[in-house]
């Protein structure tokens, strides 16, 4: 029995200890960033799959709002959607699909698609793709770029260039 | 004199053959690729420094019950099973090394969803040995793929 009470006792200050710890960690925040970039194709297109990249320069303070403090951390990034639109509403006319992902020159960090709208529909001249919703990419904003690439599935030939402009919403947590 | 203007003849050849030498030796990958099966072609691109091969091609590009262009239906995530296939990735994040090897990357395969190391090497400018592996490449499969634009 006294055993058991040594027990209980040593458990009681292991939960104290934990509670203490975890209190004196940095509060977890959330935060969701608009950011806004441009994708361009220079025609002729042909029939199928056409990729455009932009390369995004991470600017943290800028995507949070407010000054970077020292040992921020970045803990967990998903897209929470992703809009693509032309200047013109016809600018969506001959694309049957639409795919978004994520790639990065770091050797460590594997593409990974984000986004699909399959079919478009292009009356309106706006897209908005559904999110993947597994992908995190908080390792690709702890880089200081990353490329998001956009593949423009045409259906026919197109003469003319293609330039989109994409509006992505980003979840970040951070602590 | 001769001497001289033999030098600057040599000089100005070498230099010519430098200016037409690729710039990058892993851009040799880039171009059209079929796989021994010959039941799709592989498109090789680059992004940043990486090197990424999707699907332009496949043999039988519809589903066979719909009728509609197959899309990736074993893909993991069910968000993205919409994705065409025709167009779709297959190889990703490939490096180049160095004595045409690329590795780093990884290959898909479309039918079961499942994704692999591998490492690409080309062992003449139209030929190319895909190995798909688990862990170690020793626990793998080699496919040879072939060049579609012959090169001479």
């Amino acid at each position: 029995m006294p055993m058991n009470l040594r027990n209980v006792k040593i458990g009681a200050l292991w939960a104290m200890l934990m509670l203490i710890m975890h209190g004196c960690q940095p509060k977890s925040q959330t935060h969701t960033a608009t950011m806004e970039s441009a994708f361009e194709w220079s025609g002729p297109l042909y029939e199928g799959s056409n990729p455009a990249q932009a390369l995004i320069k991470v600017d943290l303070a800028s995507l949070l709002g407010n000054p970077v403090q020292e040992g921020l951390k970045i803990t967990k990034v998903q897209l929470k959607s992703a809009e693509l639109s032309g200047d013109s509403a016809s600018d969506l006319n001959g694309i049957g699909s639409l795919v978004l992902s994520i790639a990065s020159d770091d050797p460590s960090l594997p593409m990974k698609e984000l986004a699909v709208l399959n079919p478009v529909i292009s009356a309106s001249g706006q897209a908005i793709l559904k999110p993947s919703s597994e992908a995190e990419v908080s390792d690709f904003f702890a880089q200081k770029a990353f490329y998001l690439v956009v593949d423009a599935g045409l259906s026919t030939d197109r003469d003319q260039d293609l330039r989109l402009t994409g509006k992505f919403q980003w979840e970040i947590h951070y602590r | 004199m001769k001497k001289l203007t033999l030098f600057l003849l040599g000089l100005a050849l070498c230099m010519q053959a430098f200016a037409i030498m690729p710039g990058d030796d892993g851009d040799r990958l880039l171009g059209v690729w079929e796989p021994s099966n010959g039941r799709a072609r592989v498109k090789v691109e680059k992004i940043g420094s990486k090197y990424y091969g999707k699907i332009v091609w496949l043999k039988e590009p519809n589903d066979p019950k719909s009728g509609l262009p197959k899309t990736d239906m074993n893909n993991p995530d069910a968000n993205l099973r919409n994705v065409p296939l025709k167009g779709y990735r297959m190889l990703k994040d490939f490096v180049y090394q160095e004595n045409n090897q690329w590795s780093e990357g990884t290959i898909y395969d479309p039918l079961n969803g499942s994704t692999y190391s591998c490492t690409i090497k080309m062992t003449d400018p139209n030929t190319l040995d895909i190995r798909g592996y688990i862990g170690v490449s020793a626990f793998g499969r080699t496919d040879v793929w072939k060049r579609l634009a012959v090169k001479k």
